[in-house]
């Protein structure tokens, strides 16, 4: 058994904890508590006791910048956040925070009893590496994106900038759709606390790179913050969905040795591999681009990784990669190849729709919902945006109204759902208000509509309810 | 260069100069694939005193190019031969390391029997000697991997060995020999994680508990009410039929109280009062009164407030009669933000007043009288690409009747202008 020290925590409280080290990162040591359920983190650096900024961040990021703590949200945010809990002053500066979850822990395989972190799981050759049903299916990766997408927002909104945002910092759970941001004690305070870090190769921002040989109090000189955030984002978001990075193509920007080439790939001669115009870093061969994705964000990864590599203020913010992640599960079809790893893919719009991962093809009839929201009082415009309908789907309150959105507080109780039934699609209204076919007969609670091609539905008729046009595709 | 030739399973001292254990080891993996058209990964293990990686950081690969301290770091080659360089500072590697290993793995189908031939070459940076060992695929049958090399303490010093050992199954079998079992992977994968809908649920029944008697949960409710009291209703739909029969105020909040069959709401008691409620009949059978939405018994009549009807209404005087509506009204395809006009015939019992819920839509006159009447309908400022869909509402003295209207300017640009056309007019 190891043996107990004691640390005292800034409130005057002590803990206790186990001597013997059991991890280690760049910065910090790791000592479990005895009960396991915490660890008690000291920083490397002894000067770090002395530093009073340093304490000041810590103060801030367990007190008033911390979401957890919240009585409403708080324990929806502990389970997305490795949050510090308390601040230790002695023997040494530190933190204590939760001790991972159990489901971020590999628990069988080559690396069983080791931290998930994201960076085993973003490449097909490395997941092999893992027990199949650890690996989960592009479903799995849609749904961590969404929380990591939106712990980012939530940082944000609360201005914090995490600046260090990379797969060493992230923990996924494909297997379970979950995942949590660690090392949550390095937060930037904008303008008053700055950057320990510049962050981790492959997710240093551009501009970040391109100006870290200039002194540290010169002005051109870019540190982490909230903007080189929305750049990390994407490529963590990029790597999950495409199992690859944006930005390492082929194209080698400097012969004089690999870390140099590396800065300026990732820096001032940084290329997305699938930029429109310049082919310069394209992949060779079949791949599967980014379109696949669904009309929602190929569009923002565009902005991501080709304004937004030298325009940084065109970068799409965390929350609009939120909406666009969520409002990508719509699009969903779960594909019928026999051991396609990805299970899922996105409906991109086509007559013919396809797995990009296997190649298998859709046959039969597809229902489709398009959805148009009402611009003004009996108005309805497009939305752009549909439901793909799948045996069993459910209609929820943000399919339902416009107004709603499926985030971390949206109420999850089902309004209706989709069957097939002795040949006819049917639309069963289990809790909405005010259903009812235009032109046709209300869908009264606990009653189906059979949808036919071009029927229109208005899914309520309360503020914010919206039509939706049926389109059945036959393929 | 002096070239030391180490053959497969041959071990000795590094060559090194005197100060290399403190300076750099250039590790070089070279293979030529011959057949092997998939990738052929080399990695490097840290391995501690009993032979295993007991920290994952220590295995130095594609995804992770250096160890924690710089010690080891790794290159991949992939032109013109695969492979790798390795970067090795034996002095910063801790001390818990004892082993260095070097292996190659395909990333494939493809077997090392069909490499063509591999080299590992291992030289002090800036040295005067180097170790080389040779292998080729002859040498293996079915393994997908090797372990071609590693270096190892001893006495105080470091020391090489030329290993060239297969293993088959590829890089999970090399993990499985220095770490923790691998499972077969031959083991089927868990169900997916569930997408954000939940999981599938039989087909449900309307969600309103059924009292004994067939007695609908409103009518219970009803019948719990204390004569003169207010029973406010949450805005939802709710099946009838219900029959009221002490003074109640039902406050329905915009519900609707709607039956397949009518009479969906029967007042059979005075003081009663009704409001923001809707009552509908959906369906219809033979019966007489299948139709009648609202049944008043003589003198009951209640007070209404907000109450919209879609069916019969049976016992209020001024409602009776004959209205002749139709049920809905479409106007087709509409030219985009031009003024489309049209006519329609309607007759009521009673004096009305006219209103539309769809906005740019106008009707004239707004108030109708009993009997019948010719009303034009505008529409004007629709934008392109957009639905209609909302209702024209005929306020009598005591409800509200609806038709439902509908359009659309999607694909209009083109559609010819409209100047009174006919929408409907009661039959006969």
């Amino acid at each position: 058994m190891s043996r107990t020290l004691r640390a005292t925590l800034e409130d005057g409280r002590t803990i206790e904890y186990l001597a013997e080290v059991a991890g280690e990162g760049s910065m910090k040591t790791v000592h479990f508590t005895p009960d396991r359920a915490s660890v008690v983190c000291f920083f490397k650096e002894k000067s770090a006791t002395h530093d009073p900024e340093r304490r000041r961040r810590l103060q801030a990021i367990v007190g008033r910048y911390n979401p957890t703590v919240d009585p409403a949200t708080g324990a929806y945010w502990r389970e997305l956040f490795c949050w510090p809990t308390g601040v230790v002053t002695r023997p040494e500066l530190g933190v204590v925070a939760p001790a991972y979850a159990a489901n971020f822990f590999f628990g069988s395989g080559a690396f069983a009893g080791k931290e998930k972190q994201a960076s085993w799981f973003i490449r097909p050759k490395l997941r092999r590496l893992i027990p199949a049903e650890e690996r989960g299916s592009f479903l799995s990766y849609l749904q961590i994106s969404i929380l990591v997408a939106r712990a980012v927002r939530r940082m944000h909104a609360a201005g914090l900038a995490h600046s260090d945002l990379s797969n060493r910092n992230v923990l996924l759970d494909p297997r379970g759709g979950r995942a949590a941001i660690i090392d949550i004690d390095s937060l930037v305070v904008p303008q008053t606390f700055p950057p320990d870090v510049l962050g981790t190769p492959g997710y240093i921002a551009p501009e970040v790179l391109a100006t870290q040989h200039l002194p540290v109090g010169d002005a051109r000189r870019v540190l982490p913050s909230r903007t080189t955030d929305q750049h990390a984002l994407p490529v963590l978001i990029y790597e999950y969905l495409l199992g690859r990075h944006p930005l390492r193509g082929p194209r080698v920007n400097s012969t004089v040795s690999a870390e140099e080439d590396e800065r300026l790939s990732m820096g001032e001669k940084s290329l997305w591999i699938e930029d429109p115009v310049d082919h310069g870093n394209r992949l060779r061969g079949d791949f599967v681009p980014c379109t696949a994705l669904g009309p929602l964000l190929a569009p923002l990864f565009e902005r991501a990784f080709v304004q937004g590599l030298r325009a940084p203020a065109q970068r799409p913010g965390a929350d609009e990669w939120e909406r666009a992640l969520v409002q990508t599960t719509d699009l969903l079809m779960r594909c019928g190849g026999a051991g396609c790893a990805h299970q899922w893919f996105v409906y991109d719009g086509s007559t013919a729709p396809r797995c990009p991962a296997c190649g298998w093809t859709f046959r039969g009839t597809l229902p489709l919902l398009n959805f148009y929201r009402e611009a003004r009082p009996g108005q309805y415009v497009s939305e752009r945006h549909r439901l793909v309908v799948r045996q069993d789907q459910h209609l929820y309150r943000w399919h339902v109204y416009s107004n709603h959105f499926a985030g971390e507080n949206a109420d999850r109780t089902p309004l209706g759902y989709f069957t097939r039934h002795e040949g006819e699609w049917l639309l069963v209204n289990q809790n909405a208000a005010s259903m009812q076919v235009v032109g046709g007969d209300p869908v009264l609670p606990g009653t189906p509509v059979v949808l036919r091609d071009g029927m229109q539905i208005r899914l309520s008729r309360e503020t914010g309810g919206r039509l939706a046009v049926v389109q059945m595709l036959r393929v | 260069m002096e070239v030391i030739s180490f053959q497969r399973g041959q071990r000795g001292p590094l060559p090194l100069s005197p100060d290399a254990e403190t300076g750099v080891l250039d590790l070089q993996v070279l293979l030529r694939p011959g057949r092997i058209r998939s990738d052929i990964d080399v990695c490097c293990l840290c391995l501690g005193a009993d032979g295993r990686l007991g920290d994952d950081r220590y295995l130095v690969f594609y995804n992770q190019r250096c160890s924690p301290e710089g010690a080891v770091q790794l290159q991949a080659i992939s032109s013109p031969a695969q492979g790798a360089h390795l970067q090795v500072e034996l002095a910063k590697l801790p001390a818990m390391i004892e082993r260095v290993v070097v292996t190659a793995s395909i990333d494939g189908a493809e077997t090392m029997q069909e490499l063509e031939h591999g080299r590992l070459v291992l030289s002090p940076r800036g040295g005067e000697r180097c170790v080389v060992h040779e292998f080729h695929g002859g040498e293996f049958s079915g393994e997908q991997a090797l372990i071609l090399g590693e270096l190892y303490r001893r006495g105080g010093g470091w020391r090489f060995r030329a290993v060239s050992q297969g293993f088959a199954g590829g890089l999970p079998k090399l993990l499985e020999h220095f770490g923790a079992e691998v499972r077969d992977d031959s083991v089927r994968a868990s169900s997916p994680a569930a997408p954000p809908p939940s999981s599938a649920a039989p087909p449900s029944s309307t969600p309103v508990v059924v009292a004994e008697h067939g007695e609908t949960a409103l009518q219970r409710l009803v019948d719990q009410a204390a004569p003169g009291s207010v029973l406010h209703l949450p805005r939802n739909e709710y099946p009838g039929p219900v029959r009221v029969e002490k003074p109640l105020m039902i406050e329905g909040n915009g519900s609707t109280l709607w039956s397949r069959g009518g009479p969906v709401l029967h007042v059979r008691a005075a003081g009663v009062r009704l409001r923001s409620l809707g009552i509908e009949v959906t369906g219809s059978d033979d019966r007489n009164d299948a139709d009648v939405a609202l049944s008043i018994a003589p003198g009951c009549v209640p007070e209404l407030h907000a109450v919209q009807v879609r069916g019969r209404v049976v016992g209020l005087e001024k409602e009776t009669g004959e209205w002749a509506l139709p049920g809905g009204l479409s106007l087709g395809t509409l030219a985009p933000r031009r003024r489309s006009e049209y006519r329609l015939a309607l007759r009521v019992p009673v004096e009305c007043r006219l209103t539309s819920s769809v906005s740019g839509v106008r009707l004239a006159p707004e108030t109708l009288r009993a009997g019948e009447n010719e009303v034009t309908l505008t529409v004007e400022g629709v934008s392109a690409d957009t639905l209609i869909a909302g209702e024209i509402v005929l306020h009598s003295p005591h409800l509200q009747r609806t038709i439902g209207l509908t359009g659309s300017t999607v694909g209009g640009e083109g559609a010819a202008l409209v100047r009174g056309a006919l929408l409907w007019r009661p039959p006969g």
